[in-house]
């Protein structure tokens, strides 16, 4: 038998537990949900953008702390400039050379790697969301073990080619 | 459809290379000259690398040395024999009493003197002892420099020790100045030998926590492990000498190959590695330090009683001549070139300081290493700035 | 039920008490980490502003503000003051949805008012905390490519490739716990922990050690502080920056242990999940103070288990760093997670006993 939640936003994060994933201890009113329960569309909408806004709070908290913080900041802080001061610091001595030096495109294999594994994680999550109360388990495993080694094969391939090496 | 014609079809190929040639040049990522040093964190003082390096790996290094130039060898000259001592005492700040001993022997030799053995063995006992304090800020700063901060605490709170008993017998820690021309200034103090038996057990225990914690920790043998490889033809030839030389397959310790003071008495293994590597080094001087506090306990059980100075004429005065002492430093060999003409100043000191020499091989050894290599290969070196410099 | 303006006003409260204690509890974690070192090094630690130097931390940003502030020549000016503030931002929005108590309920006139002890109970849950950590890399890449040096340049590329890097192992590491629990919800994550179910204390431990190891590396501590690696590239992506803006990255990296520990305990040390702490709704209040309490608890655990390390080990090398995020953290990772979607799937269709590894 299958235990299903109804959740204001269900069809955004497909969350049907399986009944063997949650205890049976107060999982059918979970503190958090019962605030949404018997809630109506308008007010799932609002409820939905609100945590958001919370969340944008937070930031606007932070944001006025840092401008709070490089406000007193600026009000105490001495301003005696000189032209030594304001040089790059290379050791003590005068810069060598241009200071915005090119990069090794080595670290760009980083970059590029990592929008690989990470588009994978992203395929990733909403499968393994879904994965144990789906009826057709098995398929969508097998289908996910056939990606997932693809990708490794891709990181083998980059790690037999040596990208991952410096030279 | 008609076949290209082949002056066409080679155009085609010389445009396409020059394109390409084109690419090359504009895709072209430059070198960047980066500093390292003169005020670096991890370069002991004011040493100057001057750099090229490709993203995370240094492709050519240039040393700049001379910051801490301190003109010792000219200053000698204007001096009398006894103050020079005081001189000496400064270049290599770290182990300074033992920069006395080689000079002071020669000083003695031109002269015709020896000091009695009970000041032979006191000579011995605080050169070994610095040369333990001078070790336990290597294996604690090497640690440092491989981002392992807490072994430099622990071997810095036994340092002190150390210190300690060199301040009890000298009034100095750093620079005792405390070697007279024919002898040493005063004895031992009331209880030394046994607060020194006491602080060996500690420098054994701490030398066997930094073996175990530090050496034996995985990612510091990743790091040190193959990085800054010297075979020893180059390190010979280069002049290397002390544990890097030693690491590199070659026993040479002028202790035993031309024995000074008392150490033909006395029993100690001269240490040897074939790695060649940071970490054969590391573990070179890690092992001294045990041999040190080997030797510091057999010359504590055959002290001698005696006098401490032999009989010298009130004004040191040296007659004309030339003589090269050199002696087994913490740092490798130190050797001193005293040419007199007569009378209390000599004519020249010509230095030999084993830092120079052991540094002179990293334009040689700095190539296409990792960047996080070279303070790995810098630190396993151990040099003093004032011992690069003078 | 509709939401009235007591319970906006609750969240708000409860926003407001949770920055405040996040910033009083990094305030005091610069301190223990201080001191904690300290004892490990056979030192005393910080010991003079206020009794056994409480203060010290507090004296740190004072001085920090009446420093001088400038932009060296040769930085881009815009980029040069933003950035550190686009180290701090995500550290706070990370930690903001995550639940710190357990929800309880109280009346108020006819109403029933719950109160999560929580930010923001946001349906993306786990995602958002991944997006915050790439945004994360943001501030560092950028600090150090705008303050036009040379150390600062090789610090910030360093720190990017890196950070990106065990950013995928990671996200890697937390998909375990989402295809046990099947839920992105950060609270029916920490509910689904209850009773002793702490995912790190079974099959799950895999995942959590690797997940700790990345947190390390994505807050660039050691052993993986190659971004500001003292004694090669002075001190990294910060490098050009002093007074208050330095003070917002060295903010920034104490958010971010604390974020990554407290991440950590959600997901795999059962939240604020410990003995008389009961998952269903309204619990007594002394009941959610323990909750909040196991949380912190918990969180101090792992953030000790940060310093301790850090106290510990000698840093990587860079190829050393990547060949083990690339060549054995996400090759494992992957390998796990197979193995456990295999599992699942037998569990559904009963040829594995449920519950077996719980």
């Amino acid at each position: 038998m299958q235990h299903l939640r109804m959740l204001p936003y269900s069809g955004l994060c497909f969350s049907r537990a399986a009944p063997h994933r949650i205890p049976a201890v107060g999982h059918a009113s979970l503190p958090a949900l019962s605030t949404f329960q018997g809630a109506t569309g308008v007010a799932f909408v609002r409820d939905y953008y609100m945590s958001y806004l919370t969340v944008a709070a937070v930031g606007i908290l932070a944001a006025v702390l840092f401008g709070s913080m490089l406000g007193v900041a600026r009000l105490l802080a001495p301003r005696n400039m000189s032209k030594d001061k304001l040089s790059t610091y290379e050791c003590g001595v005068e810069p060598l050379g241009d200071l915005w030096s090119q990069q090794q495109a080595r670290y760009y294999i980083y970059a590029l790697l990592f929008v690989v594994f990470d588009v994978e994680a992203a395929f990733i999550f909403p499968w393994a969301n879904i994965m144990g109360s789906f009826q057709q388990g098995v398929a969508i495993l097998v289908e996910m073990i056939i990606f997932i080694l693809i990708l490794a094969v891709a990181l083998l391939y980059v790690v037999r080619k040596g990208l991952l090496r410096w030279s | 459809m008609s076949p290209t014609p082949p002056v066409l079809a080679a155009q085609a190929r010389a445009s396409a290379h020059l394109a390409d040639a084109r690419m090359a040049i504009e895709l072209e990522t430059p070198e960047m000259t980066l500093n390292i040093g003169p005020q670096h964190p991890s370069t002991h003082g004011v040493f100057r690398i001057v750099a090229e390096v490709d993203g995370e790996k240094l492709l050519k290094a240039d040393p700049v040395l001379g910051y801490m130039h301190r003109g010792y060898e000219k200053l000698a000259e204007v001096r009398t024999y006894p103050q020079i001592t005081t001189l000496v005492n400064r270049i290599d700040w770290l182990s300074g009493y033992c920069n006395e001993i080689p000079f002071i022997l020669g000083v003695e030799r031109l002269m015709g003197i020896e000091a009695p053995p009970r000041a032979q063995y006191i000579r011995t006992i605080l050169s070994e002892l610095a040369r333990i304090s001078t070790f336990l800020v290597f294996l604690g700063s090497y640690g440092i420099e491989l981002g392992a901060l807490t072994p430099f605490f622990h071997t810095m709170r036994d340092r002190e020790k150390v210190l300690d008993l060199i301040e009890g017998v000298t009034g100095g820690r750093f620079h005792p100045n405390f070697n007279r021309v024919g002898g040493v200034k005063d004895d031992l103090p009331a209880g030394f030998i046994d607060a020194t038996r006491q602080v060996m057990n500690t420098v054994e225990d701490i030398c066997k926590d930094v073996e175990t914690l530090l050496f034996g920790n995985d990612i510091f043998q990743q790091r040190t492990t193959g990085v800054g490889l010297i075979p020893l033809e180059k390190g010979l030839a280069y002049g290397m000498s002390g544990a890097n030389i030693r690491a590199s397959g070659c026993a040479v310790d002028v202790r035993r190959d031309e024995p000074y003071l008392v150490y033909d008495d006395l029993e100690f293994d001269v240490v040897m590695d074939d790695r060649c590597d940071s970490y054969a080094r590391a573990w070179c001087r890690l092992q001294e330090t045990l041999q040190s506090v080997r030797i510091v306990r057999q010359c504590l059980d055959r002290l001698p009683a005696g006098k401490i100075m032999a009989k010298v004429p009130r004004i040191i005065q040296v007659p004309p001549g030339e003589v090269y002492t050199r002696a087994e430093n913490p740092l490798g060999e130190l050797g001193y070139h005293i040419i007199s003409r007569g009378g209390r100043i000599p004519y020249r000191v010509k230095v030999r300081t084993p830092s120079f020499s052991n540094v002179s091989v990293l334009p040689w050894l700095l190539k296409d290493v990792w960047m996080a290599d070279v303070i790995t290969i810098l630190g396993s070196l151990y040099f003093i700035l004032g011992d690069v410099d003078r | 039920m509709e939401k009235d303006w007591l319970d906006h006003g609750i969240t708000i409260l409860v926003v407001i008490l949770i920055f405040t204690v996040q910033m009083l509890i990094t305030t005091f974690l610069v301190l223990f980490e201080r001191k904690f070192v300290a004892w490990m090094q056979v030192r005393i630690g910080p010991n003079r502003a206020g009794p056994w130097g409480l203060f010290q931390t507090v004296a740190d940003a004072l001085k920090l503000m009446v420093k001088e502030i400038f932009v060296p020549r040769g930085a881009d000016r815009t980029i040069y003051m933003l950035a550190p503030f686009l180290t701090v931002f995500p550290a706070f929005m990370a930690f903001a949805i995550l639940p710190i108590g357990p929800s309880f309920e109280f009346v108020h006139g006819d109403k029933t008012h719950v109160v999560a002890i929580q930010g923001a109970n946001l349906n993306v849950g786990i995602l958002w905390l991944l997006a915050m950590s790439s945004v994360a890399v943001y501030g560092v890449m950028l600090a150090g490519w705008a303050s036009g040096s040379k150390y600062s340049l090789l610090g910030s590329v360093r720190a990017s490739a890196q950070v990106i890097s065990y950013e995928a192992a990671l996200s890697l590491s937390i998909l375990p716990v989402l295809l046990w629990t099947g839920t992105l919800d950060l609270q029916e994550i920490v509910a689904a922990q209850s009773g002793w179910n702490w995912y790190a204390f079974g099959l799950l431990l895999i995942p959590f050690v690797s997940f700790f190891i990345s947190g390390m590396a994505e807050t660039n501590r050691l052993p993986f502080d190659l971004v500001e690696a003292e004694s090669e590239l002075v001190a990294g992506f910060h490098t050009e920056y002093g007074g208050a803006r330095f003070m917002f990255f060295f903010l920034a990296e104490y958010i971010n242990i604390m974020t990554i520990s407290a991440v950590a305990v959600t997901l795999f040390l059962g939240g604020w999940n410990g003995p008389w702490v009961p998952v269903q709704a309204d619990p007594a209040g002394w009941q959610v103070a323990l909750g909040v309490l196991y949380f912190f608890l918990k969180t101090f655990v792992l953030l000790f288990l940060f310093i301790w390390i850090r106290a510990t080990l000698p840093r990587m090398r860079y190829d050393q760093l990547m060949s083990f995020g690339w060549k054995i953290l996400i090759p494992v990772n992957l390998v796990f997670l197979m193995v456990l979607a295999g599992l699942v799937v037998m569990q559904e269709v009963g040829a594995w006993p449920a519950g077996f590894f719980r």
